[in-house]
């Protein structure tokens, strides 16, 4: 019964916001929705990572490869087979399934930190793959694409459309995040996170946690690649950087503001840090990665589990 | 009743005379300024590296942008217009440079962009600037800028790749041997900077040896330089600038490479001294856009010069005033000079807002500048197909513990045929 009335209460806390966000545009000037959609973008590529670390205990630090692999997917797609969006989007998402399956098959079998080594490693790979490839990828130098219409039976919109754009990345990712959220409300999903809690126990209790990982990792390369996917529409262009390394610490740093295991949270650390980068670098750019940096201590000290986390506690202590 | 007296300044006499008085000085006076404080400013958005890999560019061309723009204000705006100022960081950053670039157009209704230093960023702006209706200058050296990768919008006031190469190749490339290795930094400006040279080198009947390229901030280039046998090579193109170039060359000296090869680096060493190249320095030879000391440059431009880096905080050697940090000498003129060109393109075509843009589009294409204050570095043209300005390019040494030029081609001598037309497009 309790569970019941947990789901329910989750599930008009996330219509709620939904709502929220659909209102929202019509208060909102041009550049206050740019700045929306590049949160919701983001957060959906550190909700990738949330299910990779916060859901199945594994900390991926290669998460920018899913996200490089979708931009190269979407554009890719428009530039040389000539796709229109949706096909373009069906062949991300496949690239991305593929990709991270055959990845996450390579990688889930090493232990913790041979599993993070790995995936810088690959990472590091790909970029310098990337870099290096230039008659295909475009290298430094990167690709620019026209962003294609979108179709909706007889309509069609135009994704330039600052209004279009918002809604539809809007859609997406509250799609994603519903779906997840479903997804380790299952049985499956929860044996997931028994893999978290207790590999061995799981084992032991016959789950096959080689084959949890995998679908784990699939899943969280899978939403990090559609994030990648949605860039790529949102500014018309991908380039070889975004496979660096530094863009997977982004992801951390969002995630563990925050609150891993929560999945809005990443929504949330992503938000408020995108928001923060903006602002205050427009003020001082010097001062930006010393203020992220404090923020992080001071969210590590007196929540270890994001915002989330001490939102859950404030909630419980006032019960 | 009381008889008012005549020679008795009453309350409503002193109310009539002052507001009289206040209205004839405003009238007077102040009028024009009332008028001209109400015409809404133009505004410029700059777009700079501030922090990240290429920060001291970007510190320099936030520098320059402000000093022009000071310097127009107070010599009355343009056309009668104040100019206001907005700067942003592009932390060297293509995703962050691109969300700051709309901000600056969307949030801050900046009018002209005056870009970074930073291809990659320029090239993924291109597209938004025309999306937004909005000009935007560039200096970074990246070919493509002025090529297939921009469009009508962009505009570039600072020699390119090609400008370096070609006047290479007029000064000294026949004198050093025809057998060359190529090594880069891992990012367009470093493969542009090889490329240009393989295509010079080859036109010139030239040997390609090898080509490497290695990370933005490499330490140790020992595994590359063990590549190269001296007996084998005459040449080493080197597409690195600051630091890179420094570490590059210090350790060719020290593997003893220089003995035999000489160094071609792309641009000038950006934020070194002679004294940090130390003794590796005599093998180098730089082609820069422009003259770091003020006693190499010509008679003609030293005064222009002096005021400019007054203006902008710099010494006669390139250096900050203050810090006596070396600058981004060569890379200073151009945010400096955009402003100009801004100022240029709106007196010509009359451009009042945004949607005059085509009318400043066609004034600055063909448009020729000489030199003087608002163009410190000299004489120069923005060739109407390409939007690529052709300007003087230096070709130098360092001896004796100081640079010498060794000779400044004129931009007219460094013409190659445009590679886009970009008046065809339709604005």
């Amino acid at each position: 019964m309790a569970s019941f009335y947990k789901k329910r209460n989750n599930l008009i806390f996330f219509s709620i916001i939904f709502l929220a966000l659909i209102i929202l545009p019509n208060f909102l000037g041009y550049y206050q929705r740019y700045i929306i959609i590049e949160m919701l973008i983001w957060g959906l590529y550190a909700l990738g990572f949330d299910i990779i670390l916060g859901y199945t205990g594994l900390l991926n630090f290669g998460m920018s490869s899913f996200f490089g692999i979708g931009t190269y997917g979407i554009t890719l797609s428009v530039l040389r087979l000539h796709a229109n969006l949706w096909l373009a989007i069906a062949i991300t998402i496949l690239a991305c399934i593929i990709f991270s399956l055959v990845y996450g098959f390579l990688v889930t079998r090493f232990g913790s930190h041979y599993f993070v080594v790995f995936t810088i490693v690959v990472s590091m790979i790909l970029f310098f793959v990337a870099m290096n490839l230039r008659s295909i990828t475009g290298g430094d130098e990167g690709l620019t694409f026209p962003v294609p219409p979108l179709t909706l039976g007889f309509v069609t919109l135009n994704l330039k459309n600052i209004t279009v754009k918002y809604y539809f990345v809007l859609l997406i990712c509250m799609l994603v995040l519903y779906l997840v959220w479903r997804f380790f409300e299952s049985p499956y999903g929860k044996a997931i996170v028994a893999v978290r809690e207790n590999e061995d126990r799981a084992r032991a209790l016959g789950y096959n946690t080689a084959q949890l990982k995998l679908v784990s990792f699939t899943l969280s390369g899978t939403v990090a690649g559609i994030a990648g996917g949605l860039y790529a529409l949102h500014i018309g262009f991908t380039s070889a950087p975004i496979f660096f390394w530094l863009l997977s610490g982004k992801a951390v740093m969002w995630t563990v503001v925050g609150g891993a295991g929560t999945l809005i949270g990443s929504f949330l650390g992503a938000g408020i840090l995108v928001y923060a980068e903006d602002l205050i670098s427009s003020w001082n750019a010097d001062i930006y990665p010393i203020i992220v940096g404090l923020i992080l201590i001071i969210v590590i000290m007196l929540a270890p589990k994001g915002i989330m986390g001490a939102l859950k506690r404030l909630k419980k202590a006032s019960f | 009743m009381k008889k008012k007296s005549n020679n008795k300044l009453t309350r409503r006499d002193f109310i009539k005379t002052t507001a009289g008085a206040i209205g004839g000085a405003t009238i007077t006076l102040g009028f024009p300024n009332i008028i001209l404080a109400k015409k809404r400013p133009i505004r410029i958005g700059a777009l700079q590296d501030l922090t990240g890999p290429l920060y001291s560019f970007g510190r320099w061309g936030k520098r320059s942008v402000a000093g022009a723009v000071k310097r127009i204000n107070e010599m009355g705006g343009i056309a009668g217009r104040p100019v206001e100022l907005k700067v942003e960081d592009s932390a060297t950053n293509v995703q962050k440079g691109v969300m700051k670039l709309r901000k600056l157009i969307l949030k801050d209704k900046c009018d002209f962009i005056i870009g970074p230093c930073n291809s990659g960023i320029t090239i993924a702006s291109a597209p938004i600037a025309k999306e937004t209706n909005t000009i935007f200058f560039a200096y970074g050296t990246a070919l493509s800028i002025t090529a297939h990768k921009g469009n009508r919008y962009i505009f570039r006031g600072i020699n390119n790749v090609r400008h370096i190469f070609k006047a290479l190749a007029m000064t000294v490339l026949k004198e050093m041997g025809k057998r060359y290795y190529c090594m880069g930094a891992d990012y367009e400006w470093g493969h542009s900077v090889v490329d240009e040279a393989k295509r010079v080198f080859d036109k010139e009947g030239g040997k390609l040896i090898g080509e490497e390229y290695s990370p933005i901030g490499t330490e140790d280039f020992i595994p590359y330089l063990n590549k190269i046998n001296p007996d084998e090579v005459d040449v080493i193109i080197a597409g690195y600038f600051t630091k890179d170039i420094l570490k590059l060359a210090t350790q060719a000296y020290e593997l003893g490479l220089t003995k035999k090869v000489q160094i071609i680096g792309g641009a000038m060493p950006t934020g070194l001294t002679v004294k940090d190249l130390g003794p590796a320095g005599d093998k180098i030879w730089f082609s820069g856009y422009g003259i770091r000391r003020i006693a190499n440059m010509p008679e003609e431009l030293k005064k222009y010069n002096l005021e400019f880096r007054k203006r902008i905080g710099m010494d006669e050697e390139g250096r900050d005033i203050k810090t006596k940090e070396m600058g981004a000498a060569s890379y200073t003129w151009a945010p400096w000079e955009h402003v100009y060109w801004v100022k240029k393109g709106i007196e010509k075509s009359g451009w009042n807002s945004k949607k005059d843009n085509l009318k400043f589009m066609m004034a600055l294409e063909g448009m020729h500048v000489k030199a003087s204050y608002e163009f410190p570095q000299g004489d120069k043209t923005m060739r109407a197909e390409d939007h690529q300005v052709f300007a003087s390019q230096t070709v130098s040494k360092i001896e004796n513990g100081k640079f010498v030029v060794k000779a400044i081609i004129p931009g007219e001598k460094l013409y190659y045929p445009p590679l886009v037309d970009y008046r065809k497009e339709k604005v």
